[in-house]
């Protein structure tokens, strides 16, 4: 049997995908290649998180999660929300240390049972998009002595 | 169905994480049996010192009950320390696991809001407002004489001095200790080489201790203190600051210089490897004085101006990664070793027009 | 004043492949030291063969926890994974996941355990014993000499590094194969080190914009 490869599909509302903080920014997004395999839940958060050579630190700014049980079919597969950044982090493309905004969907299915075929055995499927807050430049790999 | 979790959970797209259910699982037991040991105890010892006659046989509770005998003291406040720590352990892990069973990684980061007493996260305070940017409290209560704040100060030296110095007191008492018990054996008429042997080993450890910790204060105390004051913090991007530096000590300084810097620090755990690595991604002059002359009526005090870009990042801080910036003293003593005085300071985010609250989230729209 | 790698995200430039998030165990598949996918039935059958009780061993940044996370996958698989303990977070937590892994294994599954030194020598030899007593397998990831037999003993190539580089995200020709063996050499064929010289020598190779 084919691999199960659900694909979310996430609009910005910029299409430069740039930010400013304390702007707001709404997403809209889409759940696609379910066929009859029914969600069990929905979470949405937009959150920062690090990367380079640390291990990776998240913050969530925002984390909402829909279930089936309160919420039809239709709605789970397919919602947008608006959310006002924060005044921090920016996002910032240091040497070691990276600071990346993104919105996270991730989506829970009903049962693994039923569909064993599903993602590897996993009951859960995330996908991420990225998205920049603030206009701070990269850091300079080599810090030379500048006069102020 | 009852589904059992799974020890290892592969998670498609581009995250892949383990599950974490049977850790929590574990976890659970471990801190119900220390909560009910502490129970059990708590209990004993209560029970032991209200009826004596029950004669429980606890170390220091006598089954007289009362106060306890000199030697027994020790032993009584064991039993009061340790089932006031399994308590106090076994209620906080299980707080803690309940806070967090069952949730996905957004989810549990979502809800942070607590104090994680038993795995306390490495970065600073936040400030409010400003997430993930370390708190200026610090830095703001130390009022400058001139300027508006004094910055404290964050030298190697410094550091190096007070670990020094910590270790000649702990190794010197453990020597005294060690050294009273051989002279009540010699004065008592015994003689245990055995002790004699490690007192004399402990003493040159000991000595060499005291004289590289004075050998590092009369260097210290050569170079003098530095101080910094600014005009104004927090600090932000786009802002111009102005700086008092003043230098105490004796001698000629072939130079003295100022700098502003910003390091990342990025740390990795990997099993039994722990590696942090840091590294200065800016480095911005700000003022260097040549042939500086000190004596003790006559310290060095100059001012200078700091301005800094619109957009440069702020500080920023999380549990394995930070961004930092710091003033940055360097001196040159003639015949003496250059030094380094480092001064912390926080970078605050560009102001925004209206202040930002909490995650303020506008109400869904789903699509229906 | 320069500008020239985007900062956008939609610039695969901009994303190193050599961040941790991309190289960390568990991210990458187990390869042998030339650099070919091992052959993880095989490895079972060895496994199976040692009684369920064996040691990945190996000096640091050869591929053993990459390993263990892909055996236990396949014994997860097979219904025979009993658990998979990352130790690491401090004796206490360490000590406590065993202990659950333990207790929650089943007579005839396998318990993994990844940094077996953390345990120490008293708790490990414990845990030995209690698993042999019980009937549980134990398949552990350790440096040095030990109780459980060997089962796999990890090294690592310059190839296996080059074949590694090839799985992770594309670093866009800014690397070349010369430099992957000289981060090998450097780093000592420690895996883990010779990723984070490659980091360096990608955020080097690409153009990046300075503040003016």
């Amino acid at each position: 049997m084919t691999p199960f490869e659900p694909i979310i599909h996430v609009d910005f509302d910029r299409p430069d995908h740039c930010y400013m903080p304390g702007g707001s920014i709404t997403v809209r997004y889409e759940v696609e290649g379910l066929g009859e395999r029914p969600l069990l839940a929905v979470e949405r958060s937009l959150l920062w998180y690090t990367e380079g050579k640390g291990e990776e630190d998240i913050g969530v700014h925002f984390f909402d999660r829909r279930s089936s049980k309160t919420d039809a079919a239709k709605d789970l597969e397919t919602g947008s929300f608006t959310a006002v950044l924060p005044a921090s982090p920016l996002s910032y493309e240091g040497v070691i240390v990276k600071v990346r905004w993104c919105i996270r969907v991730r989506i829970f299915f009903s049962s693994r049972d039923a569909v064993p075929e599903l993602l590897g055995g996993s009951r859960d499927f995330v996908s991420e998009h990225v998205f920049e807050v603030g206009t701070v430049p990269p850091a300079a790999l080599n810090a030379g002595a500048q006069s102020a | 169905m009852v589904r059992l979790p799974r020890f290892f959970g592969k998670k498609r797209g581009n995250r892949q994480t383990v599950s974490h259910a049977w850790g929590s699982l574990g976890e659970a037991v471990f801190y119900s049996l220390l909560l009910l040991g502490g129970a059990v105890y708590a209990t004993v010892v209560i029970v032991g010192m209200f009826w004596p006659g029950l004669r429980l046989g606890l170390w220091g509770l006598g089954a007289g009950g009362g106060a306890p005998a000199a030697p027994t003291v020790w032993l009584w406040l064991l039993n009061l320390f340790l089932p006031t720590a399994l308590l106090a352990i076994g209620v906080s892990g299980i707080y803690r696991l309940l806070s967090v069973l069952g949730k996905s990684e957004e989810r549990r980061a979502a809800a942070v809001t607590i104090p994680d007493i038993l795995e306390p996260v490495a970065g600073s305070a936040e400030e409010p407002g400003y997430p993930a940017v370390p708190t200026c409290d610090n830095f703001t209560n130390s009022p400058g004489t001139v300027l508006d704040f004094r910055l404290p100060i964050e030298s190697p030296e410094s550091w190096a001095l007070l670990g020094i110095g910590i270790f000649a007191v702990l190794w010197n008492i453990v020597l005294v200790v060690l050294g009273v018990s051989a002279g009540v054996d010699l004065a008592g008429g015994r003689t245990d080489w055995l002790l004699i042997a490690l007192v004399a080993a402990f003493a040159s450890v000991g000595v060499a201790s005291i004289v590289m910790f004075v050998r590092a204060a009369i260097a210290a105390a050569r170079v003098g203190p530095t101080q910094l004051e600014i005009s104004s913090l927090p600090m932000r991007p786009g802002g111009r600051y102005e700086l008092l530096l003043s230098q105490s000590g004796s001698g000629t300084f072939r130079s003295l210089s100022i700098a502003l810097e910003q390091e990342e620090r990025a740390t990795f755990r990997m099993g039994t490897d722990t590696r942090t690595e840091r590294r200065v991604v800016l480095s911005r002059e700000i003022s260097t004085w040549q042939a500086v002359e000190l004596s003790a009526a006559n310290r060095f005090e100059a001012r200078c101006q700091v301005g800094l870009p619109t957009d440069l990042m702020h500080s920023f801080t999380s549990a394995h990664n930070s961004v930092d910036w710091r003033f940055v003293v360097r001196g040159d003593p003639v015949r003496r070793r250059a030094f380094t005085r480092v001064f912390p300071v926080i970078v605050f985010p560009p102001r925004m027009p209206k202040p930002p609250g909490t995650a303020r989230i506008h109400d869904e729209a789903v699509e229906r | 004043m320069t500008t020239i790698a985007a900062l956008s995200p939609t610039n695969p430039v901009a994303i190193n492949p050599f961040a941790t998030r991309f190289t960390s165990p568990g991210r990458l598949p187990p390869l042998d030291a030339s650099g070919v996918a091992l052959d993880l039935e095989e490895l079972l059958g060895r496994f199976r063969h040692l009684g369920d009780r064996a040691a990945i061993r190996g000096p640091h940044g050869t591929g053993k926890s990459t390993l263990l996370a892909a055996m236990a996958e396949c014994l997860r698989r097979d219904g025979r994974l009993g658990g998979h303990a990352r130790l690491g977070l401090g004796w206490r937590r360490d000590v406590a996941a065993v202990v659950a892994g333990l207790a929650a294994c089943g007579p005839g599954r396998v318990l993994c355990i990844d940094s077996w030194e953390r345990l120490g020598g008293v708790a490990a030899a414990t845990v030995c014993v209690v698993a042999r007593a019980t009937g549980r397998g134990l398949l552990v990831t350790s440096h040095g000499d030990g109780p459980l037999p060997t089962l796999v003993s990890c090294s690592t190539t310059p190839r296996l590094l080059c074949r590694l580089v090839d799985r992770l995200p594309d670093h866009h020709g800014l690397l070349s194969s010369a430099d992957i063996e000289q981060a090998f050499h450097e780093a000592g064929g420690n895996l883990r080190e010779a990723l984070f010289l490659l980091y360096d020598r990608f955020e080097q190779a690409r153009t990046r914009p300075v503040r003016s």
